[in-house]
C-alpha cells in the first residue's frame, strides 16, 4: 500500500508554542479535573501530555463547599466544589516537589477573592523553576463574589496587569469565564493587562433542582456545567475572540470545553485553539488526552498537514 | 478496641474492560449484575467498582498503532450515553479461571445510570475502573461481628459475611428494608432453627452460604418486625450482650440510619465500621466531589473533609461528624 504521496503518520509535528513554552503535543489537563499531580499516574503515563495543569491554588486552605458537590446532567455535569485545595503553603512544601516527576511543563491555576490573593500566591510561585507558567482562574462561579474579576473588564485588567507585573520567569495565562455578555471584552481586557495565554472556557453557571424536594441537588445550590453539554458554546466563544481578539494580538488560546474525542479537538483547533485541555472527561477515563494526540496526528497525517499548528484557526466560515 | 484504618487505596485499580455475565431482577427495584472481568486486580470486602459503557471502537489505525497502551480501554463516547461513571460496592467475587473473574454488583434502579445498568444483556462489554477504596477490617482479638445494614447498603455486607466466615468470626445480620418486595435478597424457605430468640431470623441464600443468620426488619412489616433496623440493633444488643471488647458493628445504608448505629454502638462501646456513600465522579482521588467531614483535632475548627472515594468508604464511626439529622422518635 503506498502512502508515499501522504505526510508520514510519525513525522506530523505535534509540538506547539505557548508564549515561550514548548510544548510536545497541544493537549493539556484542564485545572481541576487532574488534581495537583501525581493522582491519576497509576493510570496514564503523565509524561506524554504536552502540559498539566494544576487545581486551583488559594492563599488560604479551603475545605470547599458541602456535598452534594456534583450531578451529572444532560450530556453534562455540574460541579460547585469551591475551590477546596491544601493553600498555597502546603501547596509549595508537599505537591511542587513531586511534579517534576510529571515531566511535563507545569502550569498551576491560581484563584482568589481579593488582589492580594492573587499576588501572595504568585509570588509565591513564580520563582519555582519546576512551574512554568501560572493560569489565573478569574471565574470560579462556586465561591462568593468569585465572578467579580471574571465579569468586570476594568477590574480583570488591573489584576492581570497587577500578577503581571511580579511574574519574573512564569507565562501568565488568564482563564475566562464564559458567563458574560461580551467575552471578547474580556479577552481584550486580558490582553491589555498582560495576558501572554488565554485559557477559555471555565464553567457556565448552572443549577439543576431535585423534583421531590424541591431543593438544588447542589449543596451550594448552583454550580459549573461543564462537559458535552457546553461544546458548542465553549467553540463559539473561542471562535470570536480568535478571530477578532487574540489572533490580531499574536495571543495563543488553550481551548476547552467538553473535548472527549479526537474529533471535539479538531473542531476547537480549527475555532482558534492552539493547545486543548481535557477536563470532566479525565474523570472517566485518564488517558483521553494521550489517545487524542495519536487519533490527531492520524487525523493530520490523512489531511496532509505536517504540523498541528496548520490546523489552528482553519475555519472557513460560510458565507452570510 | 482499637480500630484498624487499613489503607488499600486506589493505587492497585485499573481501568479494565469486563464483560456482562448475568444480570437479573433480584426483587421489585434491585438487579444484580455479574461482570466477567479479566486481570482485576485483587480486592477485599468493602472495595467498589465505578461502572460506565464500553466507548465505540476506535478507527483501526488507531488501534492498530496502539494496542498496548492500557488507555485504549477507554472512555464512553456518544452523548446521548451516560457522562460519569456510577460508583457499586463489590457484592462478590469469584475466581473463574486463573484470568478472569465474576464480580457481583446489586443495585437499585433509581435514575438515568441505573436504568442503564438495567438494560444490559449478556455479553454486553462494560467498562470497570476497579477496585477503588479500603476496605473492612477485623482486629486480632475480634471473635464477633454484627452486620447493619439498610436497602442498598446490603451488598458489601454479602461479601463481608463471607469473609468474615473465613476469618472464623461468628457474625449476625440485621437488615432493614422498606418492604419485603424490596428485599434484594433470596428467602430460603428453611429457617435455621438455631436461634430461640425474638426477633425471628431468616435464612438468606447470601448469607447462609456464611452461616450467618439474618434479623429482618420492614417499615411496614411485611416481612420480619416491623420497624427500623436500628431498633432491632439496640434490642440484639440488650438482649444477647456481646462483648463490646470483642465484637464490631459494620454498618452500611441510608445515611440517618447509619448514624443512628453508629452512636448506639458508640452508646454501647463497640467500635462501629461505616460504609459511606456519596456523589463521585472520578472516584480516583481528584475530583474532590465524594468529601466526608470527619473529626481532625489538628484543625482550629475540628473537622476536615476526607474523600471517600480514596479515604473511604469505610470509615471508624466515631470520627464521622455527621450532616444528616437523625429521624425522631
Amino acid at each position: 500500500m503506498s502512502q508515499t504521496e501522504f505526510i508520514s503518520v510519525d513525522s506530523v509535528d505535534m509540538s506547539v508554542e505557548l508564549a515561550g513554552v514548548r510544548l510536545k503535543n497541544p493537549l493539556l489537563t484542564a485545572s481541576g479535573t487532574c488534581g495537583y499531580g501525581l493522582e491519576y499516574a497509576p493510570y496514564v503515563d503523565l509524561a506524554q501530555l504536552g502540559a498539566f495543569t494544576t487545581k486551583s491554588i488559594t492563599p488560604e486552605v479551603r475545605k470547599g463547599n458541602p456535598p452534594e458537590r456534583i450531578v451529572e446532567t444532560s450530556s453534562g455535569m455540574l460541579n460547585a466544589i469551591g475551590l477546596a485545595n491544601v493553600g498555597w503553603q502546603r501547596f509549595l512544601t508537599e505537591k511542587v516537589p513531586q511534579l517534576p516527576q510529571l515531566g511535563v511543563p507545569i502550569f498551576v491555576n491560581v484563584a482568589g477573592h481579593r488582589l492580594e490573593d492573587y499576588l501572595t500566591v504568585c509570588r509565591a510561585i513564580d520563582p519555582l523553576p519546576e512551574i512554568a507558567g501560572i493560569e489565573l482562574n478569574v471565574s470560579c462561579p462556586n465561591v462568593a463574589d468569585g465572578l467579580t474579576f471574571g465579569t468586570n473588564p476594568q477590574l480583570l485588567e488591573q489584576l492581570v496587569a497587577e500578577v503581571r507585573k511580579e511574574l519574573a520567569r512564569c507565562i501568565l495565562i488568564v482563564k475566562l469565564s464564559p458567563n458574560v455578555t461580551d467575552i471578547c471584552q474580556m479577552a481584550r481586557a486580558a490582553i491589555s493587562g498582560g495576558a501572554q495565554v488565554l485559557s477559555m472556557v471555565n464553567t457556565f453557571s448552572g443549577m439543576a433542582i431535585n423534583i421531590k424536594s424541591w431543593r438544588p441537588m447542589l449543596a451550594n445550590n448552583s454550580g459549573g456545567l461543564s462537559g458535552p453539554a457546553i461544546k458548542p458554546l465553549a467553540i463559539y466563544q473561542i471562535h470570536q475572540v480568535y478571530s477578532k481578539v487574540a489572533k490580531a494580538a499574536g495571543v495563543p488560546i488553550i481551548g476547552m470545553g467538553g473535548i472527549r474525542t479526537w474529533e471535539d479537538a479538531v473542531e476547537f483547533a480549527l475555532a482558534g485553539a492552539t493547545a486543548l485541555a481535557v477536563g470532566t472527561q479525565l474523570f472517566i477515563d485518564p488517558g483521553t488526552p494521550l489517545r487524542i494526540v495519536e487519533e490527531l496526528r492520524i487525523y493530520l497525517a490523512e489531511k496532509g498537514l505536517g504540523r498541528f499548528n496548520d490546523l489552528v484557526g482553519r475555519l472557513q466560515l460560510h458565507s452570510v | 478496641m482499637v480500630f484498624m484504618h487499613s489503607k488499600v487505596n486506589h493505587r492497585g485499580a485499573k481501568i479494565l474492560v469486563g464483560e456482562v455475565h448475568h444480570n437479573e431482577p433480584r426483587c421489585r427495584e434491585h438487579y444484580c449484575l455479574q461482570i466477567r472481568c479479566q486481570q482485576f486486580p485483587a480486592a477485599e470486602p468493602g472495595q467498589f467498582v465505578h461502572l460506565i459503557h464500553q466507548q465505540h471502537p476506535l478507527p483501526p489505525t488507531a488501534r492498530e498503532r496502539n494496542h498496548e497502551q492500557p488507555w485504549m480501554n477507554g472512555p464512553p463516547s456518544s452523548s446521548n450515553e451516560l457522562l460519569i461513571r456510577r460508583a457499586f460496592s463489590i457484592a462478590g467475587i469469584q475466581q473463574l479461571d486463573p484470568e478472569s473473574v465474576l464480580i457481583d454488583v446489586i443495585y437499585r434502579v433509581v435514575g438515568k445510570g441505573t436504568r442503564w445498568m438495567a438494560s444490559q444483556r449478556p455479553g454486553d462489554p462494560i467498562n470497570v475502573l476497579g477496585p477503588l477504596g479500603n476496605c473492612f477490617t477485623t482486629q486480632p482479638r475480634q471473635q464477633s461481628a454484627l452486620l447493619v445494614a439498610g436497602g442498598v447498603g446490603v451488598p458489601p455486607m454479602i461479601w463481608w459475611a463471607e469473609e468474615l466466615r473465613r476469618r472464623n468470626i461468628s457474625t449476625v445480620a440485621i437488615i432493614g428494608v422498606q418492604r419485603a418486595d424490596l428485599l434484594p435478597l433470596k428467602l430460603v424457605p428453611a429457617t435455621m432453627a438455631q436461634w430461640t430468640g425474638y426477633p425471628p431470623i431468616f435464612a438468606i441464600e447470601e448469607f447462609a452460604r456464611s452461616q450467618v443468620p439474618v434479623l429482618i426488619t420492614t417499615d411496614d412489616g411485611t416481612l420480619g418486625t416491623r420497624g427500623w433496623v436500628t431498633d432491632a440493633l439496640q434490642h440484639y444488643l440488650t438482649e444477647q450482650q456481646p462483648a463490646p471488647t470483642t465484637t464490631q458493628i459494620y454498618t452500611c445504608g441510608p445515611e440517618v440510619m447509619m448514624r443512628r448505629v453508629a452512636e448506639t454502638g458508640e452508646h454501647y462501646h463497640f467500635p462501629v465500621q461505616v460504609c459511606m456513600e456519596r456523589s463521585m465522579a472520578c472516584g480516583m482521588g481528584t475530583c474532590q466531589s465524594c468529601v466526608v467531614a470527619v473529626q481532625d483535632d489538628a484543625a482550629l475548627d475540628g473537622w476536615r473533609y476526607e474523600l471517600c472515594c480514596s479515604d473511604g468508604p469505610i470509615f471508624d464511626g466515631r470520627r464521622l461528624r455527621w450532616t444528616t439529622d437523625t429521624y425522631a422518635h
